[in-house]
């Protein structure tokens, strides 16, 4: 298990594929949020960003992103800054799920997981059957279909979370970046959503969930990174890093540990300090 | 109803040229049609010629502009309490047109009456930048702070309108006040602020229509929208600069029509849903049908009344109970899940 | 339809008062066969001088506020040029006032022939006379000749020098009065008095300053609904101690709304106005 700054194999020259993150620093104003933060989500896997409230770990996924430059350091895609990128030729290749869609006006689901199309399309075309059928695909695979023409203020917040799920999806980026996804839903959807992260890493992408289970951390991510203390603290499979130890030292909570049952760790909190 | 947005355009040149023709026809009692027509030296012709149809033809461009600004600011600042005065552009263009028509007038020199308007663009631009300026956080424009200072600005606006309406003589008085509740008067000796409507309509029209799909992609919330790619505070900059130049025109030449750029948007979106590529020419055909049928019923009601009304009330009349009704229908919606 | 509330509750009062008009229904009109040159008047003084001037049958339109029974009323001083042009004037005569200047381009523009005349002063309402006389063919100088004869025999009935106060309106601790240059205080001055007042010609005056001023008579320029008669207003001036008005009683409130247009009407009020500033 590495520590201290250094994520995985990034240091390494000649690394290029997948969204890298090396010395990042970022500070609101005089406050300095994390800084030296090295971060890599290579083609094919899963890698849960987990950590404390409050240490930045939102933060550290809008600037890996691109809605936010960092004060220091370099986010690269495949070797290309992301700053050197324009907006739409950037959100063709990362994509990031923040907030879920806002309830002001009445757009249905079909017209909000469509926006995810934007990047490929732009301004002046209607959408093509390519795009309507991404977009009736998106919608299957967050279980949508039936809520097509809802609109959007009608929505439970978990449904809404979904919607931007499947606009994301829609927008079938090579890099996906997730903040808290499962925070709004059921255990059956917070399932497909760990069967669809997985199924996208099978196809290539790669994917960046920040998450607060830790249970689910250890059965989503093929890695794990914790971010404490303005820096990445520990990183590694979730096999290496989510020892009760560990997660004692970061969460202050006592876990039991079971892996035989799934394969991957379980963790379970037994006690808080 | 959310047919395609073509036989959206089509119903929205239907609902004009009615709403037209209805205007014409009703808006001149007193007025043979059938003389205006044939005699071309009776009065009626004069009248339906030289004040009648130039009439018509500002209110409808008045009722598209403000409703397509309504339209817009509503998506931009994602607010459905948002219409085209609410950026403190009104409250300047008031302003800035009486202000110097009153410090230039007490110069005693004869003026041409497009220093009142082009006062009002000034007066318009100045009000924008303050709100783009104090309606920013951490350097970028948030649309909250942006509608608090806007209010703000436009109180104050009123404030110096009362103080100059008290220092002022009777006729400036009473034309400050006519400019708060909006006239639609042609005068007939000045074409060229008839033309200047019409630019603010096309000025409106071409800095929309072509961000319809981008208006869209707010809805994704600040965060979503730049994840696919846009950039919502240069696309809200651009915009709001662009509108404000055809609504200050438009506030300087027939005062502040109220309701008109809110109700509308409003009803339309109940017709045919938020996408705005269908909202917006909508939105401006219904708001001219709309401000030229209140002006017609305020020449309708000139002799009955004894007085020519100003067509901002008749807006407000209609347009305030009808934006509560919208509000419940729009409540009850958002609360069955 | 959602759009139904909002254009329904246009069309139906529309559908009842709007419309085209009639083409020309049978029967007399209003106006026909008025004198040439047929003139609509925007201005109660104009009114009265084509009144006096025995031309009241050139008027094809009056406002609202003129005093010419009979004549068809376009509107208020601000009318909507539909009806001017309906009443198919050879001319329009307005006062030069300066809520009136931006209603002069307007109608010019419509093809119509406009007059605007001063009508500040008293020599202002004299040239005003001799004017439309010229243009409806009537003496005018006649009329003028009159108003001074009556003036001069005023003149030599009256006290000098008296202090007044002329009231046009009174609002909760003020007085909305005149310190010189209209033609009623012109009139009151050529009878002998001294404005209490000087200033512009609409002046607002704080009531201390009334006390200050302490003039010898207050005179009401018309009856009001607060003021109908001269009792009323001593009645409620006697409310301030200290005016030597109140003391002597020599409050009053002028009998007509005449006084209010500056037209050769004028004359006929000479005589009541002579007996305000006669000595107590």
């Amino acid at each position: 298990m590495s520590g201290g700054g250094q994520v995985g194999q990034v240091g390494q020259v000649g690394e290029t594929k997948g969204l890298i993150g090396r010395g990042l620093g970022f500070s609101y104003g005089s406050k300095k949020v994390f800084a030296g933060v090295d971060f890599a989500a290579r083609p094919g896997e899963v890698v849960c960003l987990i950590g404390p409230n409050g240490e930045g770990k939102t933060t550290l996924v809008r600037v890996l992103s691109g809605l936010e430059r960092a004060g220091q350091g370099t986010v690269e895609l495949d070797g290309v800054a992301l700053t050197a990128l324009a907006s739409r030729e950037r959100a063709r290749r990362v994509g990031v799920l923040l907030e879920a869609p806002d309830t002001t006006f009445g757009f249905t689901v079909r017209e909000l997981v469509v926006m995810g199309r934007y990047p490929h399309v732009g301004r002046r075309t209607f959408e093509s059957d390519g795009d309507r059928a991404a977009t009736r695909r998106a919608m299957e695979l967050l279980d949508l279909e039936a809520l097509a023409e809802s609109p959007v203020f009608a929505l439970s917040a978990g449904q809404r979370q979904r919607v931007g799920m499947a606009r994301l999806v829609c927008q079938d980026p090579q890099v996906f970046l997730f903040d808290e996804p499962t925070s709004n839903l059921d255990p059956a959807h917070a399932e497909r959503f760990v069967a669809l992260c997985k199924d996208l890493a099978k196809q290539g992408k790669a994917c960046v969930c920040v998450v607060h289970d830790l249970d689910l951390a250890a059965r989503l991510g093929d890695r794990v990174a914790i971010l404490a203390g303005g820096l990445i603290a520990a990183e590694g499979a979730p096999d290496e890093v989510l020892t009760p130890a560990v997660i004692l030292r970061f969460w202050g909570v006592e876990t039991q540990r079971v892996d035989a049952l799934t394969g991957r760790p379980s963790l379970i909190v037994t006690a808080t300090r | 109803m959310k047919g395609s947005t073509w036989a959206v355009v089509a119903l929205a040149l239907v609902v004009v040229v009615a709403a037209a023709g209805l205007a014409v026809w009703l808006g001149m009692p007193r007025v043979s049609l059938s003389v205006a027509l044939s005699d071309a030296a009776s009065w009626q012709h004069r009248a339906l010629f030289d004040l009648q149809l130039p009439r018509v033809l500002q209110g409808l461009c008045v009722g598209a502009t403000l409703s397509v600004a309504g339209a817009a600011l509503q998506g931009l600042l994602r607010n459905p309490l948002a219409d085209p005065y609410v950026l403190g552009v009104s409250g300047g263009a008031a302003l800035g047109a009486s202000a110097t028509t009153l410090m230039l007038g007490g110069l005693g020199v004869g003026l041409p009456l497009v220093v009142g308007p082009l006062g009002g663009f000034f007066g318009a631009v100045v009000a924008l930048a303050i709100v783009l300026t104090l309606g920013a956080e951490r350097g970028r424009p948030s649309p909250l702070r942006m509608l608090l200072v806007g209010v703000v600005v436009n109180a104050l606006a009123g404030a110096m309108l009362m103080v100059l309406s008290a220092i002022g003589d009777a006729a400036s008085v009473q034309r400050a006040l006519l400019r708060l509740m909006g006239t639609l008067g042609a005068d007939p000796s000045q074409p060229g602020l008839l033309w200047v409507v019409v630019g603010a309509l096309v000025v409106a029209l071409a800095a929309v229509l072509p961000s319809v799909r981008e208006l869209d992609l707010l809805a994704l919330g600040d965060d979503g929208a730049k994840s696919v790619g846009l950039d919502p505070e240069k696309l809200r900059r651009r915009l709001l600069v662009w509108l404000s130049l055809p609504v200050g025109a438009v506030v300087a030449v027939t005062g502040m029509i109220g309701f008109v750029g809110l109700v509308v948007p409003h009803a339309v979106r109940l017709v045919v849903g938020p996408a705005h590529r269908r909202l917006v020419p909508l939105s401006a055909a219904v708001g001219a049908a709309f401000t030229v049928l209140a002006d017609a019923l305020v020449s309708a009601l000139a002799e009955p009344l004894g007085t020519e009304l100003p067509v901002g009330v008749v807006t407000a009349l209609v347009g305030g109970p009808v934006f509560l009704v919208l509000l419940r229908v729009r409540l009850t919606g958002k609360d069955a899940r | 339809m959602s759009l139904l509330p909002l254009l329904l509750p246009l069309l139906l009062p529309l559908l009842l008062t709007g419309g085209c008009g009639e083409p020309t229904p049978s029967g007399p009109r209003p106006g026909d066969g008025a004198a040439r040159p047929r003139i609509v008047s925007l201005a109660p003084a104009i009114t009265a001088i084509l009144v006096e001037l025995g031309a009241k049958d050139h008027l094809v339109g009056v406002t609202s506020w003129c005093d010419a029974p009979g004549v068809a009323v376009v509107g208020d001083m601000k009318p909507r040029p539909e009806a001017v042009l309906a009443a198919e004037p050879d001319l329009v005569v307005m006062a030069q006032y300066g809520s009136q200047a931006p209603d002069l381009a307007p109608l010019s523009a419509l093809g119509l022939e406009t007059l605007s005349l001063p009508l500040v002063t008293l020599d202002d309402m004299r040239q005003a006379t001799i004017r439309l006389g010229e243009l409806t063919g009537t003496d005018g100088r006649e009329v003028v000749r009159r108003f001074d004869e009556a003036l001069t025999a005023g003149q030599a009935n009256t006290s000098r020098g008296v202090r007044f106060l002329l009231v046009y309106g009174l609002e909760p601790g003020f007085v909305i009065t005149t310190g010189g240059g209209d033609h009623i205080s012109e009139l009151l001055t050529a009878l002998g008095g001294v404005n209490a007042v000087s200033g512009g010609v609409t002046t607002r005056l704080g009531l201390e300053r009334v006390l200050e001023l302490n003039p010898e008579v207050i005179v009401h320029a018309a009856p009001s609904p607060s003021f109908p008669d001269s009792k009323a207003a001593l009645a409620h001036w006697a409310t301030w101690r200290g005016l030597d008005a109140v003391a002597s009683g020599r409050v009053f409130v002028f009998p007509r709304d005449t006084l209010a247009r500056n037209g050769p009407q004028l004359t006929r009020d000479i005589a009541e106005l002579v007996r305000l500033f006669a000595a107590p």
